[in-house]
C-alpha cells in the first residue's frame, strides 16, 4: 500500500504540491490526469525517493522515504519508467540492459538470470534478448525499459507519460504489457498519460490541478464530467465525448459508456 | 515553387557491418500553401525523409530540390534552402539557450543580416503567431514556462526566419489536451496565411483533423500518398503497418459491422455526429 499524507513540495519558491492525502491499494491500476504543470511528475517521483518531500510523509508498504535507513528498501519496491525510452536503455542487447538492475543490486547471477527471464516474459520481449537495442522499434524499446524496472522486482511500477513518443502499435504494446503486469502479477500501477484513451483501462483515476487533487473516481464518475474536465485543460476518450454530444440530441445512452465498443452496443440496442 | 524529391534513397553507414537502408526510391511534390500529413511507425524513414527537406541530409541517390534550388553539399543556396525550409524538431524546447524569450527567437533572424528593426518586427509577428503576448513574455526566461510555452517560444524560433515551408516532427508530442489543441490551431492558422505545413505525427486524430493529404512511408518507401480520407480508408492496410485510423472512424466501422447504414469516412467527431444522427433518425 501507498500512503500519501499531507504533501508538500517547494523548490524555487514555487510551492509543486499543495497537500497530496492519497492512498494506493495494492494491485490497485490508478491514472493520474492533469494538465502539464499540474504537479503530477512531481508527485510521481516522490513515490520512489527521486523527491523529498518539503512537508508530509510518503509511506510504501511501510517504509518511509524520509527514513535513512528505509529509503533504499523503499526506492526497491519502486520502479519508474518515464517518456524516452532511449534515455533508459544502457547497454547493447536487451538482455544485457534488462540485467543492469539486478547486477546492481548484487543479486547472484543464477538468480539474475531467472530474474531477466521472467522480466522480458511478462513484456512480451523474451524472444528479442539478444538483440541490439538501437534496433528495436519504440514500443518495444520502451517495453525493455519496463523489464528492467521489473527485473528488479519492484511492487509498485510508475510510469509518466510511457506511450507519448510511440506510434500507434508501439502504445497498444506498452499498453498491453502494463495491464498484463497489473493483472496478472498484481503489480501496483501508477500511470501518468495524456491519453484519455488510456485512462479508461484505470481502477480509480485522480485528477491533479494546480499541485492538488481536484476529482478522483473510477473512469465513469470522472469521465462523465466532460465539461469539469475541459476546464482543467483535459479531454475525455472519443466515445464518452460522442455519447454526451448525442444525449444532448436526445439519445438515452447510458453513463457506462467508456469505450467504442460500448457505445456500440448502447446504440444498436 | 514546390520541394520536390526524385527518386530519393539513403542508406545509412553504407559498406559497414551497421548499413542500413532508410529511404528507398522516394518521389514526392509538396506545393506552396499545402497542409501535408506525414504518418509511419517509428523507423519507418520519416525523420530522415524531412531532414532531406531543408539540406541536413544530402540525397546519396536521386534529388532534391527547393524552389528549384537543389540539395547539393556545397551550393551556395544552401542558406536560403534552409531559411526557407523550417524544420521544428521533437521536443524544440530542449534547444532553448537565451536569457529571454525574446532574444532566443531573436537568434535565427539575427544570423540573417538583419537590421534592428526587422528583427523585433519578425520577433512580434512570430510570438503573435504561436499567441505568446510579447509585453508579457519577452523579458521572461525560457526556462521558467510551462511545457507548452516552451515548445510555442521554440516554435516562433522558427517562424522569425519566415520559412516558406514548415515542417514539425510531433509537435504535440507530451502536451496536454488543451497545450495540443492550441499547437494545432496554429499550425492551421499559419497554414491559412499560406504557410505550406508538414506535420509528422503518430496522431491519426489530429493529421484527420488537419491535413488535407496524407502521405504514408513504410520501411523508406512512400506506400500511400492521396487525400486524408482515402488513405484511411484503407483501415487494414495502416493496421498492417502498425499505424490506425482516427478514432471516430473505428467507431463508424463497428457500427457499420452491427449492420448500421452508416459511412465510415468521416474525420471528425462533428462529422461523425452528424453521420449517426442521420442514420438513427430515419431508423
Amino acid at each position: 500500500m501507498i500512503e500519501i499524507k499531507d504533501l508538500h513540495y517547494e523548490y524555487e519558491n514555487k510551492e509543486a504540491l499543495k497537500g497530496i492525502d492519497l492512498t494506493v491499494p495494492d494491485g490497485e491500476f490508478l491514472v493520474i490526469l492533469g494538465h502539464n504543470g499540474s504537479g503530477k511528475s512531481t508527485l510521481a517521483k516522490h513515490i520512489n525517493g527521486l523527491l523529498l518531500p518539503t512537508a508530509g510523509r510518503v509511506i510504501v508498504n511501510g517504509l518511509d522515504s524520509q527514513k535513512p535507513e528505509e529509503f533504499w528498501p523503499l526506492r526497491q519496491q519502486v520502479g519508474m519508467v518515464f517518456q524516452n525510452p532511449d534515455n533508459q536503455l544502457i547497454a547493447t542487447s536487451v538482455e544485457e540492459d534488462t540485467a543492469f538492475g539486478p547486477e546492481n543490486l548484487g543479486v547472484e547471477p543464477a538468480l539474475i538470470r531467472r530474474q531477466v527471464d521472467e522480466a522480458l516474459a511478462g513484456v512480451g520481449m523474451r524472444e528479442y534478448k539478444d538483440r541490439a537495442v538501437h534496433l528495436l522499434s519504440g514500443g518495444q524499446k520502451q517495453r525493455v525499459a519496463i523489464a528492467g524496472v521489473m527485473a528488479m522486482r519492484p511492487k509498485v511500477l510508475v510510469l509518466d507519460e510511457p506511450t507519448a513518443m510511440l506510434d500507434p502499435r508501439g502504445r497498444r504494446e506498452v499498453m498491453t504489457a502494463v495491464q498484463k503486469l497489473n493483472k496478472e502479477d498484481k503489480i501496483t500501477v501508477i500511470y501518468i498519460t495524456h491519453m484519455m484513451e488510456e485512462a479508461v483501462a484505470a481502477d480509480r483515476i485522480v485528477v491533479m490541478e494546480e499541485g492538488k487533487i481536484v476529482m478522483t473516481g473510477n473512469p465513469q464518475e470522472v469521465f462523465n464530467q466532460v465539461e469539469e474536465l475541459k476546464e482543467l485543460r483535459l479531454d475525455v476518450p472519443m466515445a464518452v465525448e460522442m455519447a454526451h454530444r448525442l444525449r444532448q440530441q436526445g439519445f438515452a445512452l447510458p453513463l457506462s459508456v467508456l469505450t467504442i465498443e460500448e457505445l456500440v452496443v448502447a446504440l444498436c440496442r | 515553387m514546390p520541394i520536390v524529391l526524385q527518386n530519393l534513397s539513403y542508406t545509412y553507414q553504407p559498406g559497414t557491418p551497421y548499413e542500413s537502408p532508410a529511404l528507398h526510391d522516394v518521389n514526392l511534390t509538396i506545393k506552396s500553401g499545402q497542409f501535408v500529413g506525414l504518418i509511419g511507425h517509428t523507423g519507418s524513414g520519416k525523420s530522415t525523409l524531412i531532414q532531406h527537406c531543408n539540406g541536413l541530409l544530402f540525397p546519396m541517390t536521386g534529388q532534391v530540390t527547393v524552389d528549384d534550388m537543389a540539395i547539393l553539399p556545397k551550393s551556395k543556396e544552401l542558406k536560403e534552402i534552409r531559411r526557407k525550409v523550417g524544420l521544428v524538431f521533437q521536443y524544440p524546447e530542449h534547444q532553448l539557450f537565451e536569457e529571454t524569450v525574446a532574444l532566443d527567437i531573436a537568434f535565427g533572424p539575427k544570423t540573417l543580416g538583419l537590421d534592428q528593426d526587422e528583427i523585433q518586427r519578425r520577433v512580434r509577428w512570430a510570438m503573435k503567431m504561436v499567441d505568446l503576448d510579447y509585453e508579457k513574455f519577452k523579458e521572461l526566461s525560457p526556462f521558467g514556462l510551462s511545457g507548452g510555452e516552451k515548445r510555442r517560444v521554440a516554435i516562433a524560433g522558427v517562424l522569425a526566419m519566415q520559412p516558406k515551408y514548415l515542417i514539425l516532427d510531433e509537435p504535440c508530442a507530451g502536451l496536454d489536451p488543451k497545450g495540443r489543441e492550441e499547437i494545432l490551431y496554429q499550425l492551421k492558422r499559419l497554414n491559412e496565411k499560406g504557410l505550406a505545413i508538414i506535420l509528422v505525427s503518430h496522431s491519426m486524430d489530429d493529421v484527420a483533423r488537419l491535413a488535407q493529404r496524407l502521405v504514408v512511408i513504410d520501411q523508406g518507401r512512400i506506400v500511400y500518398d492521396d487525400s486524408v480520407r482515402q488513405v484511411f480508408g484503407k483501415a487494414k492496410e495502416l493496421a498492417a503497418m502498425g499505424l490506425d485510423v482516427p478514432e471516430v472512424m473505428k467507431l463508424m466501422m463497428q457500427l457499420k459491422e452491427k449492420g448500421l447504414a452508416v459511412h465510415q469516412d468521416v474525420l471528425t467527431i462533428e462529422e461523425g455526429q452528424d453521420e449517426i444522427l442521420r442514420v438513427l433518425s430515419h431508423a
